[in-house]
């Protein structure tokens, strides 16, 4: 299982369509967009370093894209460690977003 | 959905706090320990107990140390707990250790789990107190510094960095541990304001890390040149030996392929 | 449900990868926010606890108050806070709020020594409405009384003057502030004739050396404190000097320390003093222009109890209280005053310490001719174990700092000099040796008061909820000040009270020989802040009297008290606070009070409907002053009041009043108010008595802004005076200083114009001359000369140990608030006594043994400390206050400066054995 967090660019007007055409594709999420730049982060699953740079390389015939690179990258050799991550770390995700104590939400 | 969003939102959010690898860093940090903690129960011993190995062999969970404490700080581990049967441990959050001058936990022990040789209560060391930077009020800039006022060696084991942060006119104080000096006794984590304590506990084989025996720190060693070479520092008449074919260092990559 | 493990790791890679190009995450941070926080409303406020003022904001939905923060654009503080101020909204949802009016009964019926039951709240002030009759009927005026706050609102404060001054003809209000600063303010008004400091927080980035005398900054005003530290390491010249008693927090990031014997300062500031004499650092320009020269008595006594002493004090007090009437000097204050060793000193002065006369230039040097190095040193070193050329080498150094005409300096100090025996003379010395050298009232120059409430300074002194003050720096025993006020509130002429009443301990002493029946606490805690308390819990006991304390947590008064009536707090009503630096700043209600608690206002108001004119206004007689005061019936029905009006409409919802109307949604914006909505009689209390009040100061260099203008979204306080210039309200820096103050006199660079009109009498150093021969002292400060005298009680073979009381970081006063947030409780539950290693180790104990803490007049149980964050000398022990289970007032002594009446919680003599 591969994991890897692309840049995605397009000049600021077509950044809408390049997300459409993001969106479109398997295995890539979109998940967070600059108009102002024309800057799209996404994230591509990939089952291996093939279709990882498979995908990068679809990625980057899109209509509009101008450049996209890979920023960061993440090989699970050990599909057991990949969905090890510990259920306390998601737990964590659940607290609330700022220091108020739970009691005084109720 | 919505709400899954929230939760991925409050992740970046807590992710733009600090730097791409700090982020993921932490996370694999978090992760390793939890899964160190799963496979070498720890927890800490009263003061003067021996090192862990030693310590499981010579602790006889008689009980008695649970019975000295005047605070009721130490506790016997349960079955159900990933601990082993009947030893005693306490966790500093739900009750620290005081630091009896007289140590009668360890005066109780009849086996020298809880070894005599502690004389001094300061001396002890039943773990190192951390703190989580992101999480620490006064890292943040408040006016916290609770550990350090409550620590009891205040301006040892815990002291305040002082740093001027020109854009509010407000210094910082940052307090900092001193394993040197930080008995573990948890006082510190106990008294921690923040829902979760930001300054814990751990065991010093957990946290502490090691520099290298082949380097130095300048200024924390003589640097003056001493010249004092012994005969044995010079290659003597022949002492060189001549190795077989093909096992000379280097030789392989020399001769292999074209250039 | 949260995020499955894939999801979390997919979202970290994409915040990985924004914050590895560099992409900034404001804008998804700001939605996220946004979503999490939606429906919060925010709305700033102030912080609840100590003097600086720092500003919060704070968030509610849904009725509560869900969040707070350091309020970002607040100057005080910008956006940050100390660990009590981070629990601000918590403090409010303790599990033992009170919620219900609650009443000593037996069989349905009031019964001093029966239990508490819930009772409604008509029922609560038919009780107080009867008790309050029979008071008054038994004894005048003089028989109520209020312990009053400087935690009050500024309207609240004025509400409680108004009604007692005004309404009840009683002078008994008196706030927990006698306690914190009343030394402050006598200083204040004896140098100046105005009161509050000129300078204000700003000073701390002007200035090169901040000296704390008696001021533990680190913990009691943390951010002011980060504000100096950051100039520490800013600004190369910045010298932090830390005097003290023991060693603190505060000594940290000083750059010297002095640790000096209880009352020492009185001998250090005289030296520092003769040092400017003699190195000629006086300006002279400075001193010429704008200062006189002055004295007093140096017999003055303790401030204990003038007359009966013997009926009240056990044998073992009056070992000390006998000083009252007669003293034998020791070496040290018999050099300082010029007189022999052993003399036996009358007090002769002890109901006149007020005294004062203009002495000579030539007198002021002579008088500071015996505080030499020598003589100090030996007088004021306070650790036994420091050699003594060190100490010497360090007041040098001290005296070098004040001599240094080129170093700004500013000397900060709060109940290290105000809880003082002598504590208004300590205030003055500061003055003293501030104007020598002409550093007052220029930025990063001068003599500051902090102060320890949030509005010691906006209420109970600027309002003037002390038993002899009138608003805006008026006193009662001035006809025309009484006159003046008399004016504004529309009374009759002779209503007010022209005799002082009682001050905070008096009124306790007044409870304990039966001459006050009838007690009001609001916002404190008398019978946990009080010296020498167990005469007192055992004067609302066992006396015939009825006790009423308002408050929102049970505390030791609380459970003294015949009737409790449930108080709301900060964010449950709209209010004002003044801070140390004079700046006056305000909150709307956020929230409803829970169950039936109300404010403090509410409940005044309330009462004053059932009083009529004729109650109160007929002749009434008042002890010590022979006419008693007049009937001003008759004038106030040809102003058109009648007998029947009652209080309510004579004095609160008058025609004037009721025009600021309820709801007033230009300044409420959506925002309560319970008060007003009980009353239901469409006026906007808070709003009118803030308005009505303002009248008093504008004009007189106490101006304030409308209070609208407070509440504008934009402003953060403003410093008084605050002036209207073209359509701008603008604030005030530093006062007295013509680049500053509107109210000084054009060319003359300085004007100390509280002093307008005034005069001395000419004199020498040990009485004033003649009376016909006065020195015009108009637009000058007085520079105060005072000796050292020592401490009446100090440790002997018996009591071997000095005690030092105070507060810590954690916690907030008597801790009925901060002991309720369970991490401020967890992180100090509980006081412990500091005591040096040698002195344990000397006596057999040692860290965390349980001893008794004992004096003549009570002792209690704590566990012993050596370490941590206070490191006392051989010889004293320190223990904080806040814990009702260990009541160390228990054990202090109730010896005030006789000039302010403030109590001196800093020194008396202890023994320490194991419990």
């Amino acid at each position: 299982m591969n994991l890897s967090g692309i840049l995605v660019s397009a000049k600021p007007e077509h950044v809408m369509s390049v997300v459409e055409s993001l969106h479109a594709l398997e295995g890539v999420e979109v998940h967070q967009v600059e108009e102002s730049t024309g800057r799209v982060i996404v994230v591509q699953e990939a089952e291996d370093i093939r279709a990882e740079m498979a995908g990068l390389r679809h990625i980057k015939t899109l209509p509009n894209v101008m450049m996209a690179e890979m920023v960061y990258h993440y090989i699970a050799d050990d599909n057991d460690v990949y969905e090890g991550i510990p259920p306390e770390l998601a737990e964590e995700e659940q607290s609330e977003p700022c220091a108020v104590p739970a009691y005084l939400h109720d | 959905m919505a709400e899954h969003d929230v939760a991925r939102r409050d992740f970046l959010v807590k992710a733009a706090q600090g730097t791409a690898m700090a982020a993921t860093g932490g996370l694999l940090w978090v992760y390793l320990l939890k899964q160190e903690a799963r496979a070498h129960p720890f927890a800490l011993r009263p003061p003067g107990a021996l090192a862990e190995k030693d310590f499981n062999a010579a602790c006889i969970k008689c009980g008695q140390c649970v019975v000295g404490c005047p605070y009721h700080t130490l506790k016997l581990s349960g079955s159900g707990s990933d601990l082993p049967i009947g030893m005693p441990f306490f966790e500093p959050r739900e009750i620290p250790c005081y630091l009896c001058p007289d140590i009668p936990c360890m005066k109780a022990c009849p086996t020298g789990a809880l070894s005599p040789e502690l004389k001094n209560i300061n001396d002890s060391r039943m773990g190192l107190a951390v703190i989580d930077l992101e999480n620490c009020l006064s890292w943040k800039g408040l006016r916290c510094e609770i550990c350090h006022r409550e620590c009891p060696l205040k301006g040892k084991a815990i002291t305040l960095e002082t740093h001027p942060r020109g854009i509010s006119k407000h210094a910082m104080f940052y307090p900092i541990v001193n394993s040197e000096y930080c008995t573990g006794c948890g006082i510190c984590e106990k008294a921690c304001p923040t829902t979760e304590a930001a300054i814990r506990i751990l065991p010093h084989k957990l946290v502490q890390g090691k520099i290298g025996d082949h380097y130095r720190l300048g200024w924390t060693f003589d640097t003056e040149i001493t010249q004092d070479f012994k005969p044995s520092d010079v290659i003597g008449p022949g002492e060189g030996k001549t190795l077989a074919p093909g096992k000379a260092p280097g030789q392989d990559y020399l001769n292999s392929g074209d250039l | 449900m949260g995020l499955t493990r894939r999801d979390f790791l997919k979202t970290s890679i994409a915040a990985s990868t924004a914050a590895t190009v560099g992409m900034p995450l404001a804008k998804q941070a700001e939605a996220a926010v946004k979503g999490a926080e939606a429906g919060w409303q925010w709305d700033k406020s102030v912080c609840r606890f100590c003097g600086t003022g720092c500003g919060i904001m704070v968030a509610t939905k849904g009725g509560k108050i869900v969040a707070t923060k350091g309020d970002p654009d607040a100057p005080v503080n910008r956006g940050l806070n100390c660990v009590k101020g981070y629990f601000n909204g918590k403090i409010r949802y303790g599990a033992d709020r009170l919620t219900q009016p609650l009443l000593r009964m037996t069989d349905g019926k009031f019964d001093k020594k029966g239990k508490f039951q819930p009772v409604s709240w008509e029922k609560a002030i038919d009780i107080m409405e009867e008790k309050m009759r029979w008071a008054m009927k038994e004894k005048g005026p003089t028989g109520i009384s209020i312990f009053g706050s400087g935690q009050y609102t500024i309207h609240e404060g004025y509400t409680a003057a108004k009604l007692m001054k005004a309404g009840f003809r009683s002078n008994n209000l008196d706030p927990n502030a006698r306690h914190c600063m009343a030394s402050a303010v006598v200083g204040f008004m004896q140098t100046f004739g105005i009161d509050e400091p000129q300078g204000n927080y700003d000073d701390i980035e002007h200035t090169d050396t901040a000296v704390l005398w008696g001021a533990n900054m680190a913990e009691m005003h943390p951010i002011l404190w980060s504000r100096i530290t950051n100039r520490r390491l800013t600004h190369k010249p910045m010298k932090v000097v830390n005097l003290s008693v023991y060693g603190n927090m505060s000594s940290d990031i000083a750059d010297l320390e002095i640790i000096f014997s209880p009352s020492g300062d009185l001998a250090i500031q005289n030296y520092i003093a003769s040092e400017i004499v003699k190195r000629d650092a006086i300006n002279h320009d400075f001193v010429k222009k704008h200062t006189q020269f002055a004295t007093g008595p140096y017999d003055i006594g303790y401030g204990f109890r003038p007359k009966n002493a013997e009926k009240f004090h056990t044998a073992a007090e009056m070992e000390i209280v006998k000083n009252e009437k007669v003293r034998v000097l020791d070496k040290w204050e018999a050099i300082g005053q010029r007189r022999k060793e052993g003399e036996a000193v009358e007090q002769k002065n002890a109901a006149t310490p007020m005294k004062d006369w203009a002495i000579s230039f030539e007198d002021f040097k002579a008088a500071l001719e015996p505080y030499t190095l020598d003589y100090t040193a030996e007088v004021a070193k306070g650790d036994p174990d420091e050699p003594m050329d060190k100490f010497k080498a360090k007041l040098q150094q001290l005296a070098d700092y004040y001599c240094d005409k080129n170093r700004k300096i500013v000397s900060y100090w709060t109940m290290g000099f105000n809880q003082h025996q002598r504590g208004t003379w300590v205030n003055e010395q500061a003055y003293m040796n501030h104007l020598l050298t002409g550093r007052q009232c220029q930025p990063g120059n001068g003599a500051f008061s902090l102060t320890g409430q949030p509005s010691a300074c906006g209420t109970a002194r600027e309002v003037g909820t002390f038993a002899h003050r009138l608003p805006a720096d008026m006193v009662v025993m001035n006809p025309k000040h009484r006159a003046i006020a008399e004016k504004i509130w529309k009374l009759p002429a002779g209503t007010i009270n022209p005799q002082m009443g009682s001050h905070f301990v008096k009124i306790m002493r007044d409870l304990e020989d039966g001459q006050i029946l009838f007690s009001w606490t609001q916002v404190n805690n008398p019978w946990q802040n009080t010296a020498n308390v167990n005469h007192w819990i055992k004067a609302a006991r066992e006396m015939n009297n009825f006790i009423v304390v308002a408050d929102a947590y049970p505390g030791v008064s609380a459970k003294v008290a015949d009737l409790i009536l449930p108080a709301a707090m900060i964010n449950e009503k709209w209010g004002a606070y003044g801070n140390a630096e004079r700046r006056t700043q305000v909150w709307r209600q956020q929230v409803l009070p829970p169950g039936e608690a109300r404010a403090d206002i509410w409940m005044m108001l309330e009462l004053s409907k059932r009083f009529k004119l004729k109650d109160v206004w007929g002749a009434q007689k008042i002890p010590g002053l022979e006419a008693g005061l007049p009937d001003v019936l008759p004038a106030a029905q040809a102003m058109g009041y009648t007998p029947e009006s009652t209080l309510y409409e004579v004095l609160f919802a008058t025609p004037e009043n009721k025009k600021f109307k309820w709801p007033d949604n230009a300044v409420a914006k959506g925002h309560g108010n319970h008060v007003a909505d009980l009353l239901k009689d469409g006026w906007f209390p808070e709003k009118a008595m803030f308005e009505e009040y303002r009248q008093f100061g504008t004009g007189h260099a106490h101006d304030l802004a409308p209070f609208d203008i407070y509440h504008h979204d934009k402003v953060r306080g403003l410093r008084w005076p605050v002036v209207l210039k073209g359509d701008k309200w603008v604030e005030t820096q530093w006062r007295n200083n013509e680049a500053y103050d509107p109210y000084v006199k054009k060319g003359s660079g300085f004007d100390f114009y509280g002093n307008n009109g005034q005069a001395l009498v000419m004199g020498d150093l040990d009485k004033p001359g003649d009376p016909a021969k006065k020195v015009d002292i108009s637009g000058k400060a007085k520079i105060y000369f005072r000796p050292y005298a020592s401490p009446v009680e100090k440790p002997d073979a018996n009591y071997d140990l000095w005690l030092c009381t105070g507060r810590v970081l954690e916690h907030w006063h008597s801790g009925t608030m901060t002991r309720r947030v369970p991490e401020l409780h967890r992180a100090v539950p509980a006081a412990v006594c500091w005591i040096s290693q040698k002195d344990a180790d000397a006596k057999g104990l040692k860290r965390n043994d349980l001893v008794w803490v004992e004096s003549r007049r009570g002792k209690v149980k704590v566990r012993l400390e050596t370490g941590g964050r206070n490191r006392v000398p051989r010889g004293m022990v320190y223990v904080p206050w806040f814990d009702e289970g260990v009541l160390i007032n228990k054990v202090t002594l109730d010896s005030t400066c006789p000039l302010s009446k403030e109590t001196d919680y800093k020194k008396c003599a202890v023994k320490v054995y194991k419990a």
